[in-house]
């Protein structure tokens, strides 16, 4: 392998499906689990020759993130390598090279960095912000690193994309506010109560909503949870989901007295009349005593009676007020992703500055080595002259130091241009030349090494 | 008593009360600077965490001067420094302990006030030589205790008007100016029950033993200290009335605390307007 990169371009490629550019059924089909992504990277690095590699696989997007050389590199070899992970992890529908195309996107070098470095902070995520991606994007890279596929590339710009993503969280906005309706309730039932725990929850309905809500509200430990359903079944069937007992699905002729225990009612049914009444919370009230009492009604149409709000101590909340929560916070979200992109281009800025500095130091140790070889033999060369016998020891010493002085001035300046490189210059250009004018014996050394 | 004795007893009450005016003022301006700091943290939400904490500090800081007033012998503004040291310290433990430092956006700008009307006003309290009281622990008791319930009645005005902010919003459901670190209506209901009932067991203690001092320790009542006497009973009676109406008639919360803010302002008048006119 050729050490000096300067001649061997690396070019950073990604190339992927995600929710923008595939629908359902083909992410689905290009989800690979862990164990097959274990099999099938070292398979597609033996058969391709990749020199870097990592595989994120999620619900939302299947992509391969590596480095390979410039003169390696080609679209239709990442295609191939794509389908051939595929193939191996015993698929058993086959995806055509024109499906996959239609379905992915290729970045190189710039935009793969910066796709890499959105993923981890969530800005290419369906729902901008969640929280998941990074963690997905961390065992991606773990599983990479476990069987040994992962680089010195990969492993500093997976570096950089979290470091960025962390950045993004901290700093900005966009994680901080939720929209997800059962999760605006509960933090709205929060705003009453403070700590959840101390209070008992009911969950009218046993649909998709009510099922939703009834987790959110299990993942905050409420002192009990409740379910009230017409059908007594379904009621049953969605509480052995969160792993409560029987004694905990009641009727809908319970409600009053369930009311009376309750302090956080969410309410969901596709029932087209009203479940809960003015009258019966009015009456549940009286006996309560100044306990507080949050009905949340995000069904359509609504089952709790509006006039409910105007009850002393009871805080009514349908489904427009959640929505119009919901809306607020994606609105922000959207201006905290803004602020976050510029955090995202800063993260590439680091990259590339890393990669740009790759190259230099070897050249500039090795373009050192080949000045102090010049002066020594040159020196030797003059000092055995005549005209040079009768120097004494300390001029001899004043000599050579005046000639290491110049060497090292020389290598100085040419350090100072390598890494900080004049305008419309790159470094691994000036690298290169150094290379190509001072060192080509050095390339046909290692050339021959390499045969 | 020689010359050189008596000038070194006014010396050292100089001193007393220049030290007291200046600790005095300290205290002023530290209650000051922490509610203009308390204040800021509401609008700055890039820094309010250092906002809070250095409002905190000022608090403290507050505190401590305010309580240092009390160790200083003196004839002015005792119950006034017990107040506010009061007010500070329950606004610091509460900041600490439960993270209500919204609280502080209300009990520093209080006890600000209550410094500032003393320094203008004054609290109408009476030298020694003019009173007709006989000192002794049981005024001290009498005065300390008092003043520790009108504190925690000012503790449970700043919780009130905090809960009627809150369930005002969450009512009206004016949902986007609910803030995200504003303490619950839960907790701040719990927070005006405990000062509520506090405040009211010091006041009944404070009334108790202002009754056995007017037994045996004055030496005489005078005819203006009956109404101040009165004026007492009935913020004794609103007090019980409002926990009467929370735990026996079952009013709602939002009328406790509309009941919380009115004795607080019957407080007000008995402190400023009538002390002058009685003892202690």
């Amino acid at each position: 392998m050729v050490k000096h990169l300067a001649y061997d371009r690396p070019v950073i490629f990604c190339l992927g499906a995600n929710h923008k550019t595939a629908d359902i059924e083909v992410r689905e089909h290009l989800y690979l689990s862990d164990e097959e992504l274990s099999a099938g990277i070292p398979h597609i690095m033996g058969l391709f020759q990749f020199k870097e590699l990592f595989v994120l696989s999620t619900c939302n997007r299947f992509e391969l993130l590596g480095v390979d050389s410039a003169k390696d590199l080609t679209e239709s070899k990442i295609f191939d390598a794509y389908l051939e992970l595929q193939k191996y992890s015993g698929k058993t529908r086959d995806i055509s090279t024109e499906e996959l195309r239609k379905n992915c996107y290729v970045h190189y070098d710039r935009e793969a960095i910066k796709h890499a470095i959105s993923v981890a902070s969530s800005l290419d995520s369906l729902v901008i912000g969640e929280t998941q991606i990074t963690g997905q994007f961390k065992s991606a890279v773990n599983l990479a690193k476990h069987i040994e596929v992962l680089g010195p590339l990969t492993n500093r710009l997976s570096q950089e994309a979290l470091a960025t993503a962390k950045k993004v969280r901290s700093q900005t906005e966009i994680g901080k506010k939720t929209i997800s309706i059962a999760h605006v309730a509960i933090e709205l039932a929060k705003k009453v109560f403070g700590d959840i725990s101390e209070h008992k929850v009911l969950i009218i309905g046993a649909g998709e909503m009510s099922q939703v809500a009834a987790k959110y509200a299990f993942k905050h430990n409420p002192k009990s949870l409740y379910v009230a359903n017409r059908t007594f079944e379904n009621g049953i069937r969605m509480i052995a989901d969160l792993g409560l007992s029987e004694g905990q699905v009641f009727s809908l002729n319970e409600l009053g007295g369930l009311l009376n225990q309750v302090d956080i009612v969410i309410s969901s049914t596709s029932s087209q009349d009203q479940i809960v009444n003015y009258n019966l919370v009015k009456r549940v009230m009286d006996s309560r005593r100044s306990r507080s009492l949050v009905l949340i009604d995000i069904a359509i149409p609504r089952d709790i009676d509006s006039r409910c709000s105007q009850l002393d101590d009871v805080y009514l909340f349908d489904i427009d007020d959640l929505k119009q929560v919901v809306d607020t916070n994606f609105d922000e979200r959207k201006r905290a992703a803004q602020k976050a992109s510029s955090l995202v281009e800063e993260g590439v800025a680091n990259f590339e500055r890393w990669l740009d500095a790759l190259p230099v130091g070897p050249a500039i140790a090795d373009f050192q080595g080949y000045l102090t070889g010049i002066i020594e033999k040159e020196v030797k060369k003059t000092m055995a002259k005549d005209a040079f016998r009768e120097m004494s020891v300390a001029q001899k010493d004043h000599l050579e130091s005046l000639l290491k002085a110049i060497k090292s001035r020389i290598v100085q300046d040419v350090s100072k241009s390598l890494k900080s490189p004049p305008e419309s210059h790159y470094p691994d250009q000036l690298t290169e030349a150094i290379r190509v004018l001072f060192l080509q014996h050095l390339v046909e050394k290692e050339k021959k090494g390499e045969k | 008593m020689t010359i050189e004795t008596r000038l070194r007893e006014e010396w050292e009450s100089s001193l007393a009360g220049l030290t007291e005016k200046i600790v005095t003022n300290l205290a002023l301006f530290a209650f000051a600077a922490s509610s203009v700091v308390y204040l800021l943290s509401f609008n700055s939400s890039y820094q309010k965490l250092l906002f809070r904490k250095a409002a905190l500090l000022w608090m403290v800081l507050a505190s401590v001067l305010a309580s240092s007033v009390l160790l200083v012998p003196g004839d002015q503004g005792q119950a006034i420094f017990t107040i506010v040291a009061a007010v500070g310290w329950m606004t610091v433990y509460t900041h600490v302990r439960y993270g209500t430092s919204h609280l502080g956006a209300f009990m520093a700008p209080l006890a600000t006030l209550i410094l500032l009307v003393h320094s203008f006003v004054g609290d109408g309290a009476i030298p020694s030589g003019q009173s007709t009281l006989e000192p002794g622990l049981f005024v001290y008791l009498h005065i300390g205790l008092s003043a520790l319930g009108e504190a925690f009645a000012i503790f449970a005005c700043a919780t009130s008007l905090m809960y009627l902010r809150q369930q005002r919003i969450l009512k009206k459901k004016m949902i986007s100016q609910l803030r995200n670190d504003f303490p619950s209506l839960d907790r701040l209901t719990r927070l005006l029950l405990m000062s509520l009932w506090a405040g009211f067991i010091l006041l009944t203690i404070g009334l108790v033993t202002g009754a056995v001092m007017n037994q045996f320790y004055a030496h005489e009542i005078r005819p203006q200290s009956w109404l101040k006497i009165l004026w007492a009973i009935i913020v004794w009676v609103w007090y019980l009335v409002t926990l009467l109406a929370r735990n026996v008639f079952n009013w709602p919360q939002r009328r406790i605390a509309q009941m919380s803010l009115g004795g607080f302002l019957l407080l007000t008048v008995a402190f400023f307007g009538l002390l002058p006119l009685g003892d202690g």
